[in-house]
């Protein structure tokens, strides 16, 4: 009698015997960047599991298409634009727009920051206002704000995560500071506070 | 009177903590690597379904293009394009020698820095052009923010190029030659050189951007070559 196909449940067993193994290099990308494009994922998506779906699938991408990644002029700019454009793919799909306004704790520092910025201008403002102000910014801006002062990494590690240089780094941020400010009617930073980093 | 918090303190405030501290990274790469091999193993959904599995697992070598991939690549190749065109020293040499800037002067000249690997500054340039009507501009915005994996800034573009173009896409693919294929490639030094050579100007928005000369107007077949 002829073996039959492998039993539905057999997939691990079947799968141990597939020899893959991850490039190292890929190994060192994947611990570099994976807990940064899981945060700036949950950032985007509100779910914790949303993002974890997303990343994983971004990585088997990598994963499978690894020999063109590292031909091409940066894999990480190559990661950052599969990532962007695929959690944007996944909220369209959801029906939504950016969930950033709805994570807790972004909320409740927007609310706390703006509270005291309130009682010097009499400005009414909410962590809404704060929000639709990062939101109607460029993308690139947008991301380099949610990257340095959402998710509070130096600068130095946002123009690796994006794959483009610092100095590209900062002048986003500076451009980005000024919208913002000027939609919510802020005094703008001393040049020196600006070049802190 | 206490000083009024700058926005750069109001930011500051604003992180929030690692959702994903305790995530283990060994764990995680194990995963991956299931996860191809799953991939490889199965030549398609229904087959997994039916737990009917390859004799041996797909070569790890297949490509699978992604729309941001492509998008570089149709605007390398729409630049490269632009610039093989007979006019396009022509219309360099108008763009730097006129008080008034010619939007295709601008468009051509964007182009060519973007083979030079200047992105902002071709950025810069495409904006111009595209502000002054030029609707294969807007496209090429439209193919950079798809690049980057930007879908709304993309989006935003691909509307101003149509309606640029009077209402129809049509004028912005004729003659825009094959669709791209094949790896990236370095700029050519010689580009390089050429672009590192300009004028350079501190934009607000676009950081240093070069402005055109007529030297580069006149050596644009040399370096069409390099193209």
């Amino acid at each position: 009698m002829n073996p039959g196909p492998p039993p539905r449940d057999d997939h691990g067993d079947h799968l141990a015997e597939v020899q893959y193994t991850l490039p190292t290099a890929l190994e060192a990308f994947h611990d570099l960047y994976v807990k940064a494009y899981l945060n700036y994922a949950y950032t985007m998506l509100g779910e914790k599991e949303a993002a974890l779906a997303v990343v994983r699938r971004c990585f088997s991408h990598l994963a499978l298409n690894w020999a063109q990644v590292i031909r091409g002029e940066s894999p990480e700019a190559y990661a950052w634009a599969l990532l962007k454009a695929r959690v944007e793919t996944h909220l369209r799909l959801a029906g939504r727009s950016s969930r950033m306004v709805e994570a807790a704790a972004f909320q409740r520092t927007a609310r706390a920051a703006l509270e005291s910025v309130r009682c010097q201008f009499e400005v009414m403002e909410t962590s809404l206002g704060l929000y639709t102000a990062i939101a109607s910014l460029p993308e690139r801006q947008y991301d380099v704000i949610v990257l340095l002062h959402v998710l509070g990494y130096p600068s130095d590690r946002v123009a690796r995560i994006m794959g483009v240089k610092r100095d590209t780094v900062r002048s986003h941020r500076r451009l980005a500071r000024r919208r913002i400010a000027k939609k919510l009617g802020l005094p703008q930073s001393m040049a020196a506070d600006d070049e802190k980093e | 009177m206490r000083p009024s918090r700058s926005i750069h303190e109001t930011l500051e405030d604003a992180v929030i903590p690692d959702a994903f501290a305790d995530y283990d990274l060994a764990a995680s790469r194990r995963q991956l690597a299931h996860d191809v091999a799953d991939t490889l193993m199965f030549d398609s959904a229904a087959a997994r379904a039916a737990g009917i599995a390859r004799r041996t697992p797909a070569p790890a070598t297949s490509a699978f293009p992604t729309v941001h991939d492509q998008a570089g690549k149709d605007l390398r190749a729409l630049s490269a394009h632009a610039l093989h065109g007979s006019d396009a020293a022509e219309l360099l040499a108008k763009l730097a020698n006129s008080r008034r800037i010619d939007p295709d002067g601008a468009l051509h000249f964007a182009c060519l820095l973007n083979l030079a690997g200047c992105t902002e500054g071709a950025q810069f340039w495409w904006q111009f052009a595209a502000g002054a009507g030029n609707p294969t501009a807007a496209h090429c915005l439209h193919l950079l923010h798809l690049g980057r994996g930007e879908l709304r800034d993309a989006e935003h573009w691909a509307g101003q190029a149509v309606d640029l173009a009077g209402g129809t896409t049509a004028p912005l693919t004729r003659g825009a030659g094959p669709r791209a294929r094949g790896h990236w490639r370095r700029p050519s030094p010689a580009l390089r050189a050429a672009v590192r050579r300009l004028t350079v100007d501190e934009d607000d928005e676009f950081g240093r951007v070069p402005h055109p000369d007529p030297c580069l107007a006149d050596r644009i077949g040399e370096l069409s070559d390099a193209l």
